[in-house]
């Protein structure tokens, strides 16, 4: 066996250009495989880590409930009984508005007890004046801000609150951690608890306290305190959930790129393996010569790609190791604001990564391993393989079979069943593959005909050879196959650019928004300066169940539906929808994407289960039966498509107000911004979301656009790995064709007339491209949409043009150098050397 | 003394067959016509025999060759090896038939190139799943025997034709077998070298008795053996000893 891991490691050795793509394309699907399966848990763990982390070593966070009218509160209101307690710190928060560089900053104003927050490390002051004890108005900013604003100790900051100015001085400087967490793009100045509550004419007052407890009796204290406190939201920290991001979105991008870069992958060393089989013939022949079976041939074959698999993952886990963190903190869109990315190695990723390339290798390979075995053992030895490529008919009906089997399975797939599109998907891919010889032989078949008259035989000769010579299909079919996953890469891109930006349609100008917000409290919001228009949203969520198939639904209670049309105009009503609506007290309205996924009818009658704020059933077993009386395009409402409405009473009776929001029209010319700000005064409850459109937007499309920006990798990783396959492939087959080229020459063609068949090789190589790539591309896109449909992303994806011709363009150059490259290599052809005397 | 003599092994006049072929026939399809290469041939070779085949191209000698090494499949008909109906074995048996009872000699020697001469002559202990370090002396003497001990180290690429062949008989022979197939052994090579081949042959065959059946165009080293046979469109024409060289 160490003579044929000797033989293994020099065959790899010999053939540099080739091991080095092959062990590149393992490195990049493992590295690709571990990183993708890595970053979700590592961003949930940085948010989580982020949300938590403002509460620094604290165990238990205690606010004024939302229902109540004042979210202040007296230190002494909680009823802590005889709890032993190691740490409490009470806080008090203002809003302001301040003007730095010229630019108007909001201002968040906490006061607190310096020590006793330093001591649960909400603050942790790393540079400061003197003893800090943040008298005659000092307060400590964060070190992001002191960076950002060129801020030191001593320098001054004045604060307009509830329009008094104040001057505050730079009294320390604090890491960017614990309460500054949260300081996104406001200034977050804490001060002394005495002199917030100066503002609030000397009350006591408080907003916010934290308790830091012995962690044995956390559960029993929060029980307690819950039990004696019910006008206070208490709540465990390690119980507090980390920011909402889109991460079905994120993920299902990352499973798409890992999955195609593993089929280009796949198929590049598909492809490579055919011809190390190939050029393993002889050596096999001579092994089995000598009495090697035809078991260890396959052994011998499976240890050298498995030798290049542990190569190739060894360098990619390595790689990957160092490539997580800097992958990671792309992904972190509070980087900005100091929260650092917790980089976690998980080693059952690490594992599953490096088993996989260990092993992909020889699976990919073992199809080639298994051919070569079976010919007949004298066809070894004696090395009769043919270059002709022979039409062998099982791929052709396979092939036929796969295809059909991908439409039959996309026409079905009404209901965008994850599985069904997933095997469209594969099927049309694998048919695509197995019927390229044959659709190649058509393209050949055809261009022949039109040039059947021409007396150049060197033309028609590389015309034909795209049919009958395997290194050519096997260069075409690769080109061709790269080209189209990467198009369905663009595809994947174009859509993820779509699905914020371009889909949701602004309707209004600021959102307010809280977990069952209570519009009671609200009422005067209209009057705010600068509100034209306001707009109570009563919003629920509900379990489905149409015939079998469950999941969630939004719930929208309307009780004026004209009114809602006119205030969402990007809310569309299909036929007699709101009429209807209007006259059945106990219909709904859904999404036309919804009733022509699950063939609905006005008319029909669906189930539907209640759910609270948790997404738990609201009461068990409790089913509502509504009859569908018309439908809508929700997309500028929610691109998933998944909003019906019901009559406000309707709801009311039945469902939980959990997700309320409020949307404000302002009035032309009022800045969006300054209604916002006067919403947050108005009703200062930290708790309360209030957001203008585009900042609601711009955090979703600041993840869409990273996430963009990682797909954009994966094409340029798959053009890579592509690229090399294809390039090598080109090598090699001049290599392999040498003898092809010597016979033609020694018989009966010149040099020019070999450069000029091979010319026209690369020209039908292009045209077939081409071809194969617009119409194959465009039914994958069908096919492929529906995919995308099934993991969420509910919008119209396009045929990526743009991508389409910049592809065609890279295959243009890439064969032109090709050609260019041959016309030295034939002009230098020893062909004495390469004809065979016996 | 690395191999067994097989010239005592059986007391000189009831010598056992080492090749026996019944009524073999090989024939390939050629655009749906039925080409017979070889037709109805009954062969027999003992034990210690040096046999030459010989006929113009096209004859089915290789053919022939390549049927009794197990390599290819007849398409009626049987091969013994040692009383053995090869073609009733399946792969793993006929592979251990090829490495322990024959030793295949090519025309093109059929090297591995990127590994040394010993490691191509150790091959089919490799294969045998046996211990290279227990065949070291046996190796030896083989090198020495086939006059390559001191370029035991070199490649292929770094030998002469003749070189080679040496190198390809030395493999053929690591193992013991008792028969050595060679097809067209000196085919490749210059006059001087073809010698060198032929009298190594002729040297295994006297002195270790291993039986050797050669397919050759060439009258000279057709002459080394002890027997001839010719061969005409698949059959055999004559079979008859060989005039004392």
């Amino acid at each position: 066996m160490k003579i044929i891991l000797k033989h293994i490691l020099k065959n790899m050795y010999e053939k540099k250009l080739r091991t080095l793509i092959i062990l590149l394309t393992i490195l990049l699907s493992t590295m690709v495989l571990f990183v993708g399966l890595s970053l979700n848990e590592i961003l949930n763990q940085t948010y989580a880590t982020m949300a938590k982390g403002v509460y620094g070593d604290a165990d238990i966070v205690i606010t004024k409930q939302a229902d109540q009218d004042n979210p202040f509160y007296q230190a002494e209101d909680i009823k802590l009984k005889d709890l032993k307690l190691t740490n409490r710190l009470d806080m008090l928060q203002v809003r302001g508005l301040s003007e730095i560089d010229g630019n108007q900053v909001r201002i968040s104003l906490i006061g607190l007890d310096v020590d006793a927050g330093t001591d649960l490390k909400v603050i942790e002051p790393i540079e400061q004046s003197n003893d800090l004890t943040l008298h005659n108005q000092e307060a400590i900013i964060s070190a992001r801000i002191a960076e950002k604003y060129d801020l030191s100790i001593g320098d001054q900051l004045h604060v307009n609150i509830n329009d008094h100015p104040y001057t505050f001085k730079v009294g320390a400087i604090s890491k960017s951690t614990g309460l500054y967490y949260g300081e996104m793009d406001d200034i977050l100045l804490v001060v002394n608890h005495q002199q917030v509550s100066d503002l609030f004419s000397g009350e006591n007052l408080v907003t916010q306290t934290l308790l830091q407890a012995d962690q044995a009796a956390v559960d029993e204290i929060f029980t307690i305190l819950t039990e004696e406190n019910s006008h206070f939201s208490i709540q465990k920290v390690s119980d507090v959930n980390a920011m909402s991001r889109d991460e079905e979105t994120f993920q299902t991008a990352m499973i798409i790129a890992v999955v195609i870069i593993v089929l280009i992958s796949a198929y590049v060393i598909l492809s490579l393996a055919k011809v190390i089989v190939s050029e393993r013939t002889p050596t096999i022949g001579t092994l089995r010569s000598v009495g090697a079976s035809k078991r260890m041939i396959n052994r011998i074959l499976r240890l050298e790609f498995l030798v290049y698999g542990i190569f190739g993952s060894i360098l990619g886990i390595a790689l990957s190791v160092l490539f997580l963190p800097f992958a990671a903190d792309q992904f972190n869109e509070y980087k900005d604001y100091g929260m650092e990315t917790v980089v976690d190695y998980n080693f059952v990723y690490l594992l599953v990564a490096f088993i996989f390339g260990s092993v992909f290798p020889v699976v990919i390979g073992m199809f080639h391993i298994h051919r070569a075995n079976k010919k007949p053992l004298k066809d070894l030895i004696l090395n009769t393989t043919l270059t002709r490529h022979e039409h062998s008919k099982a791929p052709f009906v396979i092939g036929g079979l796969m295809f059909i089997a991908a439409l039959i399975l996309h026409v079905l797939n009404t209901r965008d069943d994850l599985i069904l599109a997933s095997g469209a998907v594969l099927s049309l891919f694998i048919s695509i593959v197995l019927l390229m010889p044959w659709i190649l032989n058509g393209l050949s078949r055809c261009v022949s005909l039109l040039i059947n008259r021409l007396p150049q035989g060197e033309v028609k000769l590389g015309v034909k050879n795209i049919a009958n010579n395997k290194y050519v299909i096997n260069n075409t079919s690769m080109i061709v196959i790269v080209f189209l996953l990467l198009l369905m890469i663009g595809v994947t891109s174009t859509g993820l650019d779509q699905y914020i930006s371009r889909s949701l349609k602004q309707d209004f100008d600021v959102f307010v928004g809280d977990y069952n917000l209570d519009f009671s409290h609200f009422e005067d919001i209209g009057t705010i300066k600068g509100v034209e228009e306001v707009y109570f949203q009563h919003i629920g969520a509900t379990k489905y169940d149409i015939r079998g198939d469950r999941d969630i639904f939004i719930v929208y209670g309307i009780e004026d539906i004209e009114a809602f049309d006119r205030f969402y105009s990007g809310a569309t009503f299909f036929d007699h929808a709101k009429e209807n609506f209007i006259s059945n007290k106990s219909g709904m309205i859904i999404d036309d994407y919804q009733a022509e996924r699950y063939q609905l009818e006005v008319g029909d009658k669906i189930l539907l289960e209640p759910l609270d704020e948790t997404f738990n059933p609201v009461e068990e077993d409790l089913m509502l039966e509504l009859e569908v009386v018309g439908t809508m395009d929700s997309t500028s409402l929610s691109t998933n498509r998944d909003i019906v409405i019901v009559p406000l009473d309707f709801f009311q009776a039945h469902f939980v107000e959990a997700f309320n929001q409020i949307e404000i029209k302002v009035s032309d010319g009022v800045s969006a911004n300054d209604v916002k700000e006067r919403i947050q005064r108005e009703y200062p409850s930290t708790d309360l979301q209030v957001l203008t459109f585009e900042e609601l937007i711009s955090s979703q499309a600041e993840s869409v656009d990273t996430l963009i920006q990682g797909v954009l990798f994966i094409i340029l990783l798959g053009l890579v790995i592509g690229l090399l396959g294809v390039t090598n492939n080109l090598l090699v087959s001049f290599g392999e064709r040498k003898q092809e080229y010597a016979i033609l020459y020694s018989v009966c063609m010149s040099r020019r007339q070999l450069i000029s068949m091979h010319f026209f090789e690369m020209l039908m190589t292009f045209t077939s491209v081409v071809v194969i790539g617009f119409v194959g591309g465009f039914i994958m896109n069908m096919v492929f949409e529906r995919l995308l449909y099934a993991v969420g992303l509910k919008i119209a994806f396009q045929f990526n043009y743009q991508l389409f011709f910049i592809l065609v363009g890279a295959v243009f150059i890439l064969l032109l150098f090709s050609t260019l490259s041959l016309v030295r290599k034939v002009r230098q052809l020893n062909v004495l050397q390469e004809l065979r005397y016996e | 003394m690395f191999y067994k003599n097989y010239a005592m092994s059986n007391g000189g006049e009831d010598k056992l067959s080492v090749i026996k072929t019944e009524k073999l026939c090989k024939s390939y399809q050629v655009g749906g016509q039925n080409v017979p290469i070889l037709k109805n041939i009954d062969l027999q070779v003992e034990e210690g025999e040096f046999v030459s085949i010989m006929g113009p191209s096209g004859c089915g000698k290789s053919t022939l060759l390549y049927l009794l090494g197990a390599i290819d499949e007849p398409t009626s008909g049987k091969v013994f090896i040692r009383n053995q109906d090869v073609n009733q074995l399946n792969d793993k048996e006929k592979s251990v038939i090829r490495r322990r009872e024959i030793g295949f000699v090519f025309q093109f020697y059929n090297l591995v190139q990127n590994l040394t001469v010993e490691e191509n002559i150790l091959l089919p202990v490799t294969m045998d799943g046996k211990k290279v370090k227990d065949y070291q002396d046996s190796l030896d003497e083989i090198l020495e025997i086939v006059g390559l001990t001191d370029r035991r180290k070199f490649t292929p690429r770094e030998l002469s034709g003749g070189q080679q062949q040496r190198v390809a008989i030395a493999r053929s022979l690591i193992l013991e077998p008792s028969l050595i197939l060679a097809d067209e052994p000196i085919g490749n090579l210059d006059s001087q070298s073809g010698s060198d081949v032929m009298q190594l042959f002729q040297k295994i065959n006297d002195e270790k008795g291993v039986t050797i059946v050669q397919v050759t165009h060439s009258e000279a080293s057709a002459n080394m053996g002890k027997r001839i046979i010719h061969m005409l469109d698949g059959m055999i024409q004559s079979d008859q000893a060989t005039v004392g060289v």
